[in-house]
């Protein structure tokens, strides 16, 4: 199954950062392919393509603020969490988001 | 026919009671009648008064019109023309240094515990502790009705009454004069000028006369009008200063016999914090010193003079708590912040824990500071460059050797003038600069000449009227017409010099023949004395300024002549940019790394050097610790500064290799722009001079905290020692900000605390570990025994070193990398290890 995901927090120097790493870290291992944009104090970074959207079989956002260019996510399913969340029950999001696409 | 003026007024802050004071003075000799009349408010005033003017609202910017008439009209109203335009916006200048209100900064103790605290602004710094003593609010001088009616049927027995209570009044207050010094001096004084206003006095006795009043009730009456004008006026700064006028007021009634009972409220038996709405300049003044505690006001303002004294003695305050006498009961327990402007009632044991380690914070962080002054003026390599002080006055002398000065490199004596009716004879100068010599010890001080003319107008040196005056009649030019004024300052100093290590500099120095005239009345001077058998030293050193370009230029040429340069950065870039630095149109030139001025300054220095001349620094740039790695590398021999810029010029100068900085200035000298310039000193300190992400002095290995609170305090405090954020409370207070977004807590027993603001100075990580896991206040979370801060400073663009961040970041929620940070055995691995991982 392939994913993307969005990650960005107020200050955009530590969170933003560890969902993205926890994402990709607890992905790989129950064997998704996952693809991760974060929106941080660099900018964004690891920007995601509008063809891999678009193949993508859900968006991830881990946020604690608004997403920057939203409009590339438009007709996506999407699921929104916090970025505590992200971090610290990554196994679980990517359980939920895999049952309600059916993958 | 009367002679007069119009003038656009010139202060910052209006015509408040200062320069109103000043103006009265400068008036009330001359015999004639001279009245101010403010175009915009269409009021008039009898400028010997100066409560009467004060009553005209002027604003800066305002069109006044200024009638004189008398004898001698016309030169008295081109003198107090000159006067106002000149003279006054520097006594302004220099009595203006209050700080502007800050807004409080919340204490972190506060975040998540129970304490009852009243917030308002930070007012004089220190924290005090300890019982509150509530001052009964006293009525308003307008609201004493039942007064303000009564009358009198003699009024010349009125009169002499109140003429026995001022004169009374002014005998109280000159006895106290001779008790104070400093601030409090000066406000006394203000204070006694109140109480001689001639328009107060006057229309006191006009309210006599005409409405058959007695003294007490006319003064109210006169007061509370005067008060009410004032009132009225836009400037925060008049309107503070209707304390004065009724602190004046109400000592008057009482000796008129209308005690107002507010003495009562003022008994205080034990060492208290002062709680009131506000408090009388003379009743802060009639505490002894060790009474006051600290001060909570509800409305005093940042400029009122009580709190100006608080600030004078070190005395913590805190004003504009709204209500702060209804929601304080005396007998109170209170702690007073007057750093962050915070007051908390009935504090509990974690807040004294909190104030404790403030205090010993402060002790160390004085410490350091300390240490920095104590620093020798030396580059890492060795190379010595004298670090040293500017001063106006002697009275800074004591100041500057706290501060670290090595020597003074400029003492400004046509400071000594302002103010003074008269020129000081040789004789007077000769002590005064004595006593420096003595209190130097030693120290090397350079005397610099009267420069007079310019910004810098004189009251006892009258000189003509200029279109241009920076382009014309100043420093040495006028020498030669002032001669005695120059003869008897450069006798005094001649004479001075051996009682210490004096040098001698001349300002305004265009021509080497300038240098070479100096020079020979120096020599006619020396051989007087010899005549007249006073004492002097013969072989002073000799220097000049170094501020018109044309001297850069041909240093080589005047070093023969001279024993050193200094430069005056202030005005040799208005005169090289053909700029007004007081021009806010053209400010925009004041580019201290415009490659034309640094190549300017090379070849002076060079060419100085050749010939076997030292060159000093002594203008306002010297002070500026970032840009000491290009005077370096321009060659300066010696730096000179406001003292409080010593400790941190220090530093930075230990820490510089000659080598890297000769390599900045090569490159600098090629630039085009000022702009390209700030890029490569930026890229300098990048390379060579910041700081590692994290260092050992970052790293806590068993810490005791108990309370995030505790924790986010001493991180705070370990980031203001380790000199990576300037004030540890607005640290303190960006970290929790980010907290009370969401915590930041993430599971595995680890938080990051982190923020991005102005006051930190350069990219940071620190690590503290918890003896004891402690609970971070956040929603279903775990203890945490492993914290990491980090802090960017605001507005840090992408730089290399802040993209290190993330990647620690993601490293952190590897198992592994955690487990290797907790089992770390000491500061210098943790640091190894974020390294190895960023």
């Amino acid at each position: 199954m392939k994913l993307v995901a969005v990650t960005a927090c107020p200050t955009g120097i530590a969170h933003t950062y560890m969902a993205a790493e926890q994402l990709e870290r607890v992905a790989k291992k129950m064997g998704f392919s996952i693809k991760v944009e974060t929106q941080g104090a660099m900018g964004i970074e690891n920007e995601l393509e509008q063809d891999e959207i678009n193949e993508a079989a859900a968006v991830i956002f881990a946020v604690g603020i608004t997403v920057q260019k939203p409009e590339r996510f438009e007709g996506k399913k999407i699921f929104e969490f916090s970025v505590q969340e992200a971090i610290k029950n990554a196994e679980a999001i990517l359980n939920k988001v895999k049952e309600e696409i059916g993958g | 026919m009367a002679a007069e003026f119009r003038l656009e007024f010139p202060l910052p802050l209006g015509l408040h009671a200062r320069p109103a004071s000043f103006i009265q003075e400068k008036c009330q000799d001359y015999k004639g009648e001279i009245i101010w009349e403010n175009q915009r408010t269409q009021k008039k005033a009898d400028a010997k008064s100066a409560i009467s003017l004060l009553t005209t609202d002027t604003q800066k910017g305002d069109i006044c019109r200024v009638l004189v008439s008398g004898t001698g009209e016309k030169k008295f109203a081109a003198e107090l023309e000159s006067f106002l335009l000149k003279e006054l916006p520097l006594k302004e200048e220099q009595a203006l240094k209050v700080e502007p209100a800050a807004a409080a900064i919340i204490p972190g103790v506060l975040h998540g515990c129970q304490e009852m605290f009243l917030v308002g602004q930070p007012a004089s710094q220190g924290v005090a502790w300890g019982k509150a003593v509530v001052l009964k609010k006293q009525p308003g001088l307008s609201e004493l009705k039942e007064l303000m009616g009564k009358q009198a049927d003699n009024p010349e027995k009125e009169i002499e009454v109140f003429r026995q209570a001022l004169g009374s009044l002014r005998e109280e207050i000159e006895k106290e004069l001779a008790e104070k010094s400093g601030v409090e001096k000066s406000i006394l004084k203000a204070h006694q000028s109140l109480a001689s206003d001639p328009g107060l006095l006057r229309r006191v006795e006009e309210l006599i006369e005409r409405e058959k009043l007695s003294a007490a009730a006319a003064l109210v009456r006169a007061v509370s009008d005067f008060s009410e004008e004032l009132l009225r006026s836009k400037t925060q700064y008049i309107r503070e200063r209707v304390a004065d006028l009724n602190d004046v007021a109400r000592r008057l009634l009482e000796k008129l016999g209308c005690a107002l009972d507010a003495k009562k409220g003022l008994e205080v038996t034990e060492p208290s914090v002062l709680v009131a709405e506000d408090l009388l300049p003379s009743e802060f003044l009639g505490f002894q010193p060790g009474q006051i505690l600290g001060l909570v006001l509800e409305k005093a303002g940042q400029t009122s003079h009580t709190l100006i004294m608080a600030r004078g003695r070190g005395l913590p305050a805190v004003t504009g708590v709204a209500e702060a006498c209804r929601l304080l009961g005396s007998g109170e327990e209170v702690v007073v912040d007057g750093n962050r402007g915070v007051v908390i009632i009935s504090p509990g044991e974690e807040v004294r824990k909190y104030y404790e380690r403030e205090r010993e914070a402060e002790v160390t962080l004085k410490k350091i500071r300390k240490e920095k002054a104590a620093l020798p003026g030396v580059t890492a390599d060795g190379k010595r460059i004298e670090v040293a002080a500017n001063i106006g006055h002697p009275e800074e002398l004591q100041k500057a050797w706290e501060d670290g000065a090595e020597a003074v490199g400029i003492f400004r004596t046509e400071l000594l003038l302002y103010g003074k009716p008269a020129l000081p004879s040789e004789e007077e100068q000769f002590l005064l600069y004595k006593r420096v010599a003595e209190e130097a010890g030693g120290r090397p001080v350079i005397i610099r000449t009267f420069d007079i003319g310019g910004d810098k107008p004189i009251p006892c040196v009258k000189l003509p009227q200029e279109p241009n005056p920076f382009l014309g009649y100043r420093g040495i030019r006028i020498y030669r017409e002032y001669y005695e004024l120059f003869r008897s300052q450069v006798r005094a100093i001649l004479r001075a010099a051996g009682y210490g290590k004096l040098r001698l500099m001349f300002p305004m120095v265009a021509l080497v023949e300038e240098v070479r005239w100096l020079k020979d009345q120096v020599k006619i001077f020396e051989q007087e004395l010899e005549r007249e058998g006073l004492a002097f030293s013969p072989e002073i050193e000799t220097g000049i300024m170094l501020e018109i370009p044309s001297v850069a230029m041909l240093a080589d040429k005047f070093a023969p002549e001279v024993d050193f340069f200094s430069v005056g950065s202030n005005d040799l870039v208005q005169y090289f940019f053909a700029a007004d630095r007081g021009n806010p149109l053209v400010k925009y030139f004041n580019q201290p790394l415009n490659p034309a001025l640094l190549r300017l300054l090379k070849i002076a220095i060079d060419r100085a050097h050749e010939n076997g001349k030292w060159v000093g620094l002594c203008g306002e740039l010297a002070g500026d610790s970032r840009l000491t790695p290009v005077f370096v590398g321009l060659g300066f021999d010696e730096l000179s500064m406001s003292s409080g810029f010593i400790p941190e010029v220090k530093a930075v100068l230990n820490h510089l290799r000659v080598g890297d900085c000769q390599e900045l200035v090569a490159q600098t000298l090629e630039a085009s722009t000022a702009e390209e310039n700030e890029k490569l000193l930026e890229d300098y300190y990048q390379r060579q001079f910041s700081p590692e992400l994290i260092t050992p002095d970052l790293v806590i290995l068993e810490s005791d905290c108990g309370s995030k609170a505790e924790i986010l305090q001493e991180l705070a405090i370990t980031f203001e020692r380790a000199g990576r954020v300037g004030n540890r409370a607005v640290f303190e207070q960006a970290l929790w900000k980010r907290e009370q977004d969401v915590a930041t807590e993430i599971g595995f027993g680890l938080a990051i605390p982190h923020c991005q603001s102005g006051t930190v100075r350069t990219p940071s990580i620190g690590l503290m570990r918890l003896r004891k896991p402690v609970d971070w206040q956040s929603k279903e979370g775990q203890p945490v025994d492993l914290v990491i801060c980090l802090a960017i400073p605001s507005g840090e663009k992408v730089r290399p070193k802040l993209q290190l961040l993330p990647k620690l970041s993601r490293r952190l929620i590897h198992e592994e990398f955690r487990d290797s940070l907790r089992q770390a055995t000491t500061p210098g691995d943790v640091v190894a290890l974020i390294k190895s991982a960023t």
